[in-house]
């Protein structure tokens, strides 16, 4: 019975293999092409949550584990999103960068009016 | 009396009352996912830490040309490699195949340690053209700042993820060694695997936001 098991779950294991170096390539042909910044991060998370996907369901053996585990699992993912756009507002208006160019061309910015 | 005893066992009977195990694993392989949740929660800071690194610094280095990406991309395939193989030793421990178990377990091992050494390789590079955690050498747009970010994200982020092979490493060689002694269980293989396919999920991403993005 096992036997006749084992052959079956190696041959699922080599295709999910293949799957995750021809996906890894896929992501290696988007990071190096000039697409738009916006356009290419949407196009590395595609591809990174399907190979995550395809690890988790297929290596991790999720695909045969109770939903209720599974939703588990997933969780740091939902709050890393979470995390992810509380902190990206902030990014839109530090004005770190502003400070780190300004800083070198002068001080002519401080205190304009006296 | 009897009521009572009813009483217990209609909570023993529930979803959440003791009796049954609501996820339907065995204690060991639970624990070991409430670990990986934990561990990811601690790389998910990391990696969005370094997406608000990187979007507030004034420039970012092209890493494509800082890095070597033949070598990554190897690096990623060995990982991923040792992934596979180390699905079919699990596949192989629970079919009650002990030889089988321990030979993929050793090459899930070699795929760890070959992925190492190219990443004790690539930092010994980086830190060779003067790479520190609080300096970074290569040119930017804005030749004013040297974006230290960009090495202190690269130094803890990747030596992170390779502190956590180096663990996953030294877990296998424990299962394998006790696997060619016969003194494994399946369940022992299986979470040392899931811990491996982890190493090989963070590895996923830190590639993609970190190395392409």
């Amino acid at each position: 019975m096992a036997e006749a098991h084992a052959p079956h779950g190696y041959k699922q294991y080599m295709m999910v293999w293949v799957w995750l170096l021809v996906m890894t390539l896929l992501a290696l042909g988007v990071g190096y092409t000039s697409i738009p910044h916006g356009l290419k991060a949407l196009l590395l998370v595609c591809i990174t949550l399907a190979k995550i996907g395809l690890i988790g369901a297929f290596f991790m053996h999720l695909k045969f584990e109770r939903m209720n585990l599974v939703m588990l699992t997933f969780s740091p993912l939902v709050l890393s999103i979470i995390l992810f756009f509380f902190t990206y507002g902030e990014t839109r208006y530090d004005p770190t960068h502003l400070i780190m160019i300004r800083g070198a061309n002068s001080v002519q910015t401080e205190a304009p009016k006296h | 009396m009897d009521a009572s005893l009813a009483e217990q066992q209609r909570i023993l009977a529930s979803e959440w009352g003791g009796g049954k195990s609501p996820f339907g694993t065995t204690w060991s392989k639970f624990m070991m996912w409430i670990f990986i949740i934990s561990d990811a929660l601690t790389f998910a800071g990391f990696l969005i830490a370094y997406g608000f690194m990187r979007q507030v610094a004034p420039a970012w280095p092209s890493q494509t040309e800082v890095f070597n990406m033949g070598l990554i991309t190897f690096m990623t395939f060995a990982l991923i490699s040792s992934s596979a193989v180390m699905a079919m030793a699990v596949g192989a421990a629970r079919a009650g195949d002990a030889k089988a178990a321990s030979r993929f377990l050793f090459l899930t091992i070699v795929g760890g340690l070959t992925f190492l050494g190219c990443q004790v390789f690539e930092w010994s590079h980086f830190i060779g053209e003067g790479a520190r955690p609080w300096f970074n050498p290569f040119p930017l747009e804005h030749p004013m700042t040297n974006v230290p970010q960009f090495a202190a994200a690269f130094f803890l982020i990747t030596g992170f993820h390779g502190f956590h092979v180096l663990s996953g490493v030294t877990i296998l060689a424990i299962v394998a060694i006790r696997a060619a002694m016969g003194k494994y269980s399946a369940v022992q293989v299986e979470n040392a695997g899931l811990y491996w396919h982890f190493v090989d999920v963070v590895w996923v991403f830190v590639f993609a936001f970190f190395y392409l993005l």
